[in-house]
């Protein structure tokens, strides 16, 4: 595991009038490692995700992408920065093939000055694809086919493939596997596995525990809006992590989230 | 070679193979259509042996009834010119009901700046403006057309994208609005007797040849370039789409002038072939326009559909009607037959869709 | 100064009686060549009378709404109501709905035409004529050019909705079938909907099946314009057929004097539009007039057609 911080946030807070959906999150994430945030639900999960996804506006605090300060206007920058989401909603157009998927937004073109009417570059997207399944180890029979007849787990693995194809800095995950069979969701982790593999830091958020401990080296445990938890996998269990959700326990250097 | 795959249960690749294209059967469907007509006009004791496609009379180089060939295609050229706007709006999961009238509100407008001033040696009876507009150069009315079907388009994509009034809402309105604009333009009267230039635009077979050119550059747009790929996007999932950081609004909008730009032409094209412009004309056009489509395999949810379907299904329904005048069928039957073989096509298409999953 | 008041007063009194006769029109529909002639007949002649206003709508086609303008004319208190009904077979309904109005009914016939009441009247030209005219003298014209022993052509319906069209039609084949013109047979007979682009295409299908014919005859002048449009475009020589049609519009004419067109049949359109309104205020004032007004169809051919150029 390396030192170099990826991500880092300060007091991230977001009010949404009245609300406090989140309050004051110190996060850190390092190169290489798998962080795992857990947390009943409205707890503030998704909402911190939002938030350093650029996906809206915090209403204080500050986030650090390698250690550059940032301030995403919209999900797009945030893209560009090089992090990449994978959603439990797909983000995946069912009529449109692998390649297309991957690219979609973001195509290789060619006579870039037709504008709108520039040409796809189908061999390259096709060439570049191929290598970004092969990198996270996921096989497509064909990747020309609609992604409609895919299982659920394939289309999964390709939304996380497009990881890997764009270089991400650092990939989000929101409840990958929520919607997925147990073999499918068997197929998705082999990927998350891959990935751990290959050093790219990934944020999961996930309601199963057993997938946490299999998989991550650290869980964060929001609970009402605030971080009560950070928890080193070798030294906790699925009961212990339950406690802190439930609010039975606190850490100690979150005693006011109690 | 070690396997890192970690067990996805590895299957090969097979890059090249792809799916038997929806088109064919639209073709076969064409084929069978005409043979049907070629066995009726054979059967049915008052057509005396008559052949639908074939050259019995000898009157034409090839073996082919080459009148009849043109004449299919060449009646429903025009609407086929909105088809391929219909098209790409009904791929991004929305529809335009305003062609028709926009058909005719251009040809009223467009053909006002298109009139000659001396017929047979008199002064123009149906002239709407004053010798200023009389014989201007032939681009200047197309332009003029062109930019009201811009503008006609750009508010169906405001109201669609920017309001999110739903298109058949949306459209609709514009429906009635461009009927009273038809009507209002020079109160109901014809405008006619157009320029040489003008008139050229849609004699003979032209309007088939603007019709295949505008199929020829729509199929490779659509298919290959970014403004292609993003409106199946759009159409397939909007949400998908607008994560991906395509601006989904701008884009629907260039997609509703574009479809209203066409119609626009095609009006054009119409009041040239007529040497008229009526108030009345385009009548029911626009849903005939998305028959074509939907002929031709489109999904009226959105995603999925071609250029060369909606072609395609043209050239069905102009041998339809090409053939019920053959067999000198009446009226009300042909309209009768055109709504229940729109409605087998749709029926035919969801069948298949089953079938494929 | 009690008698100058009183007298003012009268005096305002019958003045505003005198004006504004209010008249409301009801047209089956706007965008139709002829209608429209008819209409701008109605409203410039009631423009030149002093006190008449004249209020028009589009009944777009929809006999339901028809009825709902002319209650609604009743209601808002009209003079008169003059009505180019949609439908001929619903004269009983807009009878009805007028009450004690006085109405006038132009240009169509409707099937009540017998049963009028005082208070309404009819206005028009006998389609009977039209079509009768028409077909007579392209018979004529076929006897003259040698082809008494047998002539074939074809019929161009209008509307099939429309009773102008299906009288006008059957005019044909009463012509057809009387001795002096039973060598005139007819191969097909198909509806263009009075459209000229939808002739085009059905006299283009027809000559794509390579028989040859004599002559074409249409409901109206559109469509034999696109049947002469199509027949050009194919390269024939329009002195070998004859072609007929009604209305001697602009257009028509026209083409009539470019050698192309041989027959049609002149509808005073305006004639009946200022026939009408002439009419109605009649029977606002309580005179006793004719509940049967026929204005005469007039053939038009090459040889009398300077005549109308300024008619339509």
């Amino acid at each position: 595991m390396d030192d170099v911080v990826v991500l880092k946030t300060e007091n991230l807070t977001k009010h949404y009038g009245g609300v406090h959906a989140l309050e004051g999150a110190d996060f850190e994430i390092r190169k290489g490692e798998h962080v795992a945030i857990m947390g009943d639900n409205g707890a503030g999960k998704s909402t911190f995700v939002r938030q350093i996804t650029g996906v809206e506006q915090r209403t204080a605090g500050k986030v650090w992408l390698y250690g550059k300060e940032v301030n995403f206007a919209g999900p797009l920058d945030a893209r560009e920065a090089g992090i990449e989401t994978v959603f439990q909603t797909l983000a995946l157009a069912d009529d449109l093939d692998v390649p297309d998927n991957l690219f979609l937004g973001r195509e290789k073109t060619f006579w870039n000055f037709l504008g709108p009417f520039r040409f796809l570059d189908y061999k390259g997207m096709r060439q570049a694809t191929l290598a970004g399944l092969n990198k996270t180890g996921v096989k497509i029979p064909n990747i020309r086919n609609s992604i409609r007849n895919m299982s659920g787990g394939q289309r999964q693995c390709v939304a996380i493939a497009r990881t890997a194809t764009f270089h991400s800095r650092l990939t989000i995950m929101d409840e990958p596997t929520a919607a997925l069979g147990v073999q499918e969701t068997a197929q998705v982790e082999n990927i998350i596995k891959t990935l751990k593999d290959a050093g790219e830091p990934l944020i999961l958020i996930s309601h199963n525990m057993r997938q946490v401990m299999d998989l991550v080296d650290r869980i964060i445990v929001f609970r009402r809006g605030r971080i009560c938890a950070n928890l080193k996998k070798e030294e906790t269990d699925g009961q212990d992590v339950v406690a802190y959700i439930t609010g039975a326990k606190t850490q100690a250097e979150y005693a006011d989230a109690a | 070679m070690t396997d890192t795959s970690h067990g996805t249960g590895g299957l090969t690749f097979d890059k090249t193979k792809r799916s038997w294209p929806n088109e064919m059967n639209i073709l076969f469907a064409l084929i069978i259509i005409v043979v049907i007509f070629e066995i009726m006009g054979q059967v049915l004791p008052y057509m005396n042996d008559q052949s639908f496609l074939f050259d019995t009379r000898g009157r034409f180089d090839s073996i082919f009834n080459e009148a009849r060939l043109k004449i299919i295609i060449l009646q429903v050229a025009i609407i086929g010119i909105i088809a391929l706007g219909v098209t790409q709006v009904i791929i991004t999961a929305g529809i335009d009901l305003s062609s028709g009238p926009l058909v005719a509100a251009t040809a009223m407008i467009a053909m006002s700046f298109a009139q000659t001033e001396l017929v047979n040696g008199n002064p123009n009876p149906k002239a709407v403006f004053g010798v200023w507009a009389m014989d201007l150069p032939v681009l200047l009315p197309v332009v003029v057309g062109l930019l009201f079907g811009a503008m006609i388009g750009a508010i169906n994509g405001t109201f669609v994208a920017y309001f999110r009034i739903p298109p058949f809402i949306a459209t609709l309105g514009m429906f009635l609005i461009l009927r009273g604009i038809a009507l209002w333009w020079t109160e109901g009267r014809p405008v006619s007797f157009p320029t040489e230039g003008y008139k050229f635009l849609g004699s003979g077979m032209m309007p088939v040849v603007w019709f295949l050119s505008l199929a020829a550059v729509f199929h490779v747009i659509l298919r290959y370039t970014v403004y292609g790929k993003h409106t199946y996007a759009i159409g397939s999932n909007e949400e998908a789409a607008r994560m991906s950081g395509i601006n989904v609004k701008r884009h629907k909008v260039m997609v509703y002038m574009i479809a209203s730009m066409l119609a626009a032409f095609a009006g054009v094209v119409l009041s040239a072939k007529a040497s008229t412009a009526q108030a009345g004309m385009g009548e029911f056009y626009e849903l005939f326009a998305i028959a074509m489509a939907v002929i031709g395999g489109i999904s009226l949810t959105g995603g999925r559909g071609s250029i060369i379907g909606t072609v395609l299904g043209a050239m069905v329904l102009g041998v339809i009607r090409s053939g019920f005048t053959f067999v000198k069928l009446d009226g009300s039957y042909q309209l009768m037959a055109m709504g229940g073989i729109i409605i087998a096509a749709v029926i035919l298409d969801q069948y298949r869709q089953r079938n494929r999953a | 100064m009690k008698r100058i008041v009183i007298a003012a007063g009268l005096a305002t009194l019958m003045a505003t009686s005198a004006m504004s006769q209010e008249i409301g029109a009801t047209i089956s529909r706007f965008d139709d060549n002829w209608l429209t002639v008819m209409r701008n007949g109605m409203t410039e002649h009631a423009a030149s009378l002093d006190g008449v206003s004249l209020q028009m709508e589009d009944a777009t086609d929809d006999l339901a709404k028809q009825i709902d303008q002319v209650t609604n004319f009743v209601a808002s208190g009209v003079d008169a109501i003059i009505v180019n009904i949609v439908d001929t077979s619903a004269g009983a309904a807009i009878t009805a709905a007028a009450g004690d109005t006085p109405l006038v009914f132009v240009n169509r016939e409707p099937d009540n035409v017998n049963e009028l009441p005082a208070t309404q009247a009819f206005v028009a030209s006998n389609e009977i004529e039209s079509g009768t005219l028409s077909a007579f003298q392209v018979c004529n014209n076929l006897r003259a050019d040698g082809k008494a022993g047998g002539a074939r052509g074809y019929l161009m319906n209008g509307q099939l909705s429309n009773q102008a069209a299906v009288q006008r039609s059957k005019d044909v084949h009463d012509i057809i079938n009387i001795d002096m013109c039973s060598f005139m047979t007819l191969i097909d007979e198909q509806t263009a909907n009075w459209s000229r682009d939808e002739a085009q295409d059905l006299m283009t299908n027809w000559m794509s099946s390579g028989e040859p014919f004599d002559f074409v005859l249409a409901n109206n002048d559109e469509m034999a314009i696109g049947a002469i449009q199509a027949m050009k475009a194919a390269g024939m020589d329009m002195a070998d057929v004859q072609v007929g049609g009604v209305d001697a519009s602009q257009d028509a004419l026209l083409t009539m004097q470019a050698g192309d067109y041989d027959v049609t049949v002149f509808q005073d359109a305006f004639g009946q539009g200022a026939g009408s309104v002439n009419t109605a205020l009649a029977l606002v004032a309580g005179e006793t007039v004719d509940q049967k007004v026929y204005i005469p169809f007039k053939l038009v051919t090459p040889a009398n057609m300077d005549d109308f150029l300024s008619k339509n």
